[in-house]
């Protein structure tokens, strides 16, 4: 009887030490490679620089040292994001600091200033945030990590007319923002295309300060959606005008506006009650194993929540690392690059990215709807 | 107008001369004395000319002295319970407050109250002989303090032989645990189960006798005591009940009586009431209560006790964790259970009925067919009759059942898979495919069937309910599909399906044999070595259970996310309704139906295809279903 219960003791042993997964133990070389990274750690945006900042910390904590031993060590550059700032910041890190690769936390005017260059340092950029069309077209040294303003105008489009089934929809944009401006574009296109009425194109300039009378003539067009890929700040000050007359349409913002609003303005996400937001993750949607181990590194490491910058900072700094441990020598800024253009399937924080070999990523968008301060997943869209 | 004694003696000890002054000051102008107990105790004659009332304020055994001398000379009595005594202050509904108390102790209007004398000593709350667990716990302790503090006391608990005598002469020789005389005892669980019977002036003793068979029944009977309402007459079912003026205990050893928490005598215990033996000041709401008290005639209730040859088997061991019954209570079980066990000629014929009506059933994909197939399975009756042979080590019974069983299984997959081969009509139905697939939680409805069908064998009054626990677990189905396998030339078919059977016939064995444990069936498991090979098959068999039901986790999830999923092909926007996917030997077929507004190119669909293949990690084998919609 005791041996019996010996062997089975044996086969339960076995059978969890099969399952256990133990992470392998890497031995130091030594040696260091530097990456750079260039973002807003000062100035109005600097959520995006230091959130984003937060997420390489994050898996840089998980696997300090790459496959071969190599420390990794990040020499940042704060361009408050200012195109001038992002391209001085690229070239002293290209020339001085002779950095393999650069992540870039800036938004899309940083991030074209920055296209411009990348190629003639031949150091792989990769581009985090910004989300203009013409980032990485036609560049062989940057990509871009983000979907695009085409791919997220036109979803919003087909999203907003195919699955809310709306007819009428006004758009506003900020005039002084390439992001904005671009997507407000791609979103008119398609959904006039698609058979959509846009009531009105309100162009935000910075003294825009009528939002109720425009709110009210709008309520008069029988408008049903505010396609709304403004500031945080617009997108609360139309929001509290919209309380102030008593009308609720549908609200859709666009990326980044979660995130923004609760780092920037905590006291007001209950102005986002109810609205829909374009996003790279949701709160409610199981993380991948990744996802799950950056999720409580991060925990342990910052008391602040987490957000999209956060995510994506640590999306970019993983794609990094795999690209660097592909590579024989991991300082290798072509290696890394030709590794980066060539990603196929690499497991993020929420599903599957594949970067392609003309540097744009293909990922899923996700449509949340905001609830009680968070994020209710409604469609994922490929 | 409450009324106040004219004189009264105060006779104290020096923790309680501090109430002189007050007793003196009182403001109802009674002529208080002060005397030391140990002076009154010398000349108690003297001091008494003048007055028939004393007060008293001491210890419990000085006041039994008081009491003793008050049978003696005939004076009333009031207390003034020290701070500590709250449970004297409690019996009697003496206030707290000296104030109230003194005001009490003074009044003229004593109870006359009985007085029980256990061996010449003075009881007035409780006597206990032997072990009785938690009786004497306040019944305002919590459920789960009770629990804890249960279990501790309890471990090594025995029974022990008892003789009780009542007046009337009538003997009662049975085994227990321990019993508990209560005069006036409150909040004790003891008390609480004949709080409606209790008076301290019907002149009769009560006795509660305690005798569990085991530590379970004993834990019950705690809950019992624990929830008894205090105006519900009917007693736990290991609890005897005695009530008589005159009660005498006898036990097969001398055993130490406690009075009133003090071990004072031994047995033989000789118990007598004196009634209305002195008078005592007593609360409002005790007289209030000692009014209402009616003459009662002696009780004997002593029918959950063990009697005849259950007293010396029940005092041999400690009491078991389970309750332990004999062959004799429970004969019409066991005849049962090994006609049970045999291959019967009606058995064969069933199980053959049962197997063709449940093949055709599938092939028909009637779900009522199926279930009036498992209905006729006459397989849980040998599967609960080896679960008792494996326990009470009946060597006979598990050969036989077990010969059953295998006779039945050899029968039914024969039937089902001769009828597959003749008939030309196969298709596999979703009645079959939902029989391929077993996983742990089969597992889990055949230890719950083995559970249920153990419980209903063992009572009469319920057996009705054994064709549910049929239906459940259906044992007939899976051997028929594991037939129709075997008739196809199908190994996969068939041993999914056998996977599932004898995930059933092994859960069912093993809970029903540890279900007749706990009802009592057997004090101990007797063929543990082939009850440790059951569990081992069981344990093996988890795994691919495991898996199984892994994979059908995976599955759902999958499935119910794809239902949010939505792809941008070439500037066209396509919804996922529906996916499903389906396991096809070593592939993976997932089938979506996409509802598009504008017609799809062969060239969208291999974009979809490419993007699903990109973003999932499972190789997988596309087939989509198109739906256009306006």
């Amino acid at each position: 009887m005791r041996y019996c219960y010996s062997i089975l003791l044996v086969f339960l042993w076995l059978s969890l030490i099969a399952g256990c997964d133990r992470p392998t133990v890497i031995k130091p070389s030594g040696k260091t490679i530097k990456i750079g990274v260039v973002g807003p750690l000062s100035g109005p945006d600097r959520a995006m620089g230091e959130d984003g900042l937060r997420g390489i910390r994050t898996v840089m904590q998980i696997q300090p040292y790459l496959d071969n031993g190599d420390k990794v060590e990040l020499v940042i550059e704060d361009d408050k994001n200012e195109p001038d700032l992002s391209v001085k910041g690229l070239k002293k890190l290209a020339t001085e600091d002779k950095v393999s690769a650069i992540l870039l936390l800036s938004s899309s005017a940083a991030g074209l200033a920055v296209n411009e260059l990348a190629d003639s340092y031949q150091v792989p950029v990769l581009v985090l945030l910004a989300s203009h069309p013409d980032i990485a077209k036609d560049k062989k040294y940057v990509s871009q990590l983000i979907f695009d303003n085409t791919f997220q105008g036109r979803v919003a489009a087909l999203f907003a007319r195919d699955e809310l089934l709306i007819d009428r929809v006004a758009v506003f944009h900020n005039s002084d923002s390439f992001h904005s401006t671009s997507l407000a574009s791609e979103f008119i296109h398609k959904f006039e295309a698609i058979g959509g009425v846009i009531t009105e194109i309100i162009q935000l300039v910075d003294d825009t300060d009528d939002f109720k009378d425009i709110l009210e003539r709008l309520q008069k067009t029988k408008t049903q959606l505010l396609y709304l890929p403004v500031d945080p700040e617009d997108f609360i000050r139309i929001s509290m005008a919209l309380d102030e007359i008593g009308w609720a349409p549908e609200r859709m913002g666009s990326d980044g506006l979660v995130a923004n609003v609760l780092r920037q303005h905590p006291e007001e996400t209950n102005l986002l009650e109810g609205a829909i937001d374009i996003d790279l993750y949701a709160q409610d949607i199981q993380g991948t194993p990744l996802g799950k181990r950056a999720g409580k590194a991060y925990q342990k490491l910052f008391d602040k929540p987490g957000n999209s910058f956060t995510g994506i900072g640590a999306e970019g700094y993983a794609i990094l690392q795999q690209s660097m441990n592909s590579c024989t020598r991991p300082g290798d800024g072509q290696c890394i690059n030709s590794m980066i253009h060539n990603m196929e399937s690499f497991e993020g924080i929420m599903g599957r990215i594949s970067i392609h070999a003309d540097g744009k990523t293909e990922r899923p968008l996700i449509i949340n709807r905001i609830r009680n301060g968070r994020t209710q997943f409604m469609v994922k869209v490929y | 107008m409450t009324e106040h004694v004219d004189t009264a003696l105060f006779v104290h000890v020096p923790e309680t001369e501090n109430l002189c002054r007050q007793l003196l000051e009182n403001p109802f102008q009674v002529t208080v004395t002060p005397v030391a107990f140990s002076t009154f105790l010398e000349e108690p004659r003297a001091l008494l000319t003048g007055t028939g009332h004393v007060v008293f304020s001491g210890p419990l055994e000085d006041f039994k002295c008081i009491i003793q001398l008050a049978t003696q000379y005939g004076f009333s009595v009031g207390l003034v319970p020290m701070a500590d005594q709250k449970r004297i202050a409690g019996c009697y509904d003496i206030p707290d407050q000296s104030a109230a108390a003194i005001d009490l102790a003074l009044r003229r209007d004593g109870q006359m109250v009985d007085l029980i004398l256990c061996n010449d000593e003075i009881l007035l709350f409780k006597a206990t002989i032997g072990r009785l667990p938690l009786f004497d716990v306040s019944s305002d302790s919590g459920p789960i303090a009770l629990v804890g503090e249960a279990f501790k006391r309890i471990i090594g608990l025995r029974l022990l032989k008892f003789t009780f005598k009542t007046g009337e002469d009538t003997r009662i020789k049975t085994a227990a645990c321990g019993c508990m005389i209560i005069q006036h005892h409150k909040h004790s669980l003891a008390s609480r189960l004949i709080a409606h019977d209790s008076s301290l002036t019907d002149g009769m003793i009560s006795l509660i006798v305690s005798a569990p068979f085991s530590i379970t029944e004993y834990v019950k009977f705690l809950f019992q005591a624990y929830r008894k309402r205090e105006d519900t007459r009917q007693l736990p079912s290991t609890i005897g009940y005695i009530k008589a003026p005159q009660i005498d205990i006898e036990t097969e050893q001398e055993q130490v009586v406690t009075i009133d928490e003090q071990q004072v005598v031994h047995t033989p215990l000789h118990c007598t009431v004196l009634p209305q033996a002195m008078r005592i000041n007593v609360g409002e709401a005790l007289r209030e209560k000692e009014k209402r008290a009616q003459v009662v005639k002696e009780i004997i209730k002593t029918e959950n006790l063990p009697t005849g040859k259950e007293i010396s088997k029940a005092t041999k061991k400690k009491i078991p964790f389970f309750a332990y019954a004999s062959e004799e209570r429970f004969r019409d079980l066991f005849t049962s259970l090994r006609s049970d066990a045999k291959t019967t000629p009606a058995y064969l014929v069933l199980i053959l009925l049962s197997t063709m009506l449940a093949t055709l059933g599938l092939y028909l994909s009637s779900s009522s067919v199926v279930i009036g197939a498992m209905l006729l399975a006459p397989l849980m009756a040998p599967i609960i009759a080896l679960a008792m042979a494996l326990l009470r080590k009946d060597t006979k019974m598990a050969r036989r059942s077990t010969g059953t069983i295998a006779v039945g299984i050899i029968l039914a997959l024969s039937a089902s898979a001769l009828i597959s081969k003749i008939f030309p009509y196969k298709p596999i139905t979703p009645e079959m495919l939902a029989r391929l697939n077993p996983s742990l939680l089969d597992l889990g409805v055949a230890l719950f069937a083995g559970v249920a069908g153990a419980y209903t064998k063992s009572f009469k009054e319920i057996l009705q309910s054994l064709a549910g626990v049929a239906i459940a677990v259906a044992l007939v189905p899976p051997l028929a599909v594991a037939g129709i396998g075997l008739g196809r030339g199908d190994l996969f078919f068939f041993a999914q399906a056998f996977l599932l059977f004898s995930t059933n016939l092994i859960g069912i064995t093993l809970a029903a044999t540890y279900t007749f444990r706990a009802l009592g069936y057997s004090a101990v498991v007797g063929s543990k070595r082939s009850l440790a090979f059951v569990a081992l098959i069981m344990l093996l068999i988890s795994i691919p259970l495991y898996i199984s039901y892994q994979q059908i986790v995976d599955k759902t999830n999958f499935e119910r996310n794809w239902r949010q999923e939505r792809f941008l092909v070439n500037d066209k926007y396509l919804i996922i309704q529906k996916a499903d996917v389906v396991r096809y030997r070593d592939k993976e077929v997932l089938t979506i139906d996409i509802l598009a507004r504008e017609p799809l190119s062969r060239d969208d669909l291999a974009q979809l295809k490419r993007k699903i293949q990109t973003h999932f990690s499972k190789e997988l084998v596309i087939r989509a279903n198109v739906l256009y919609i306006p």
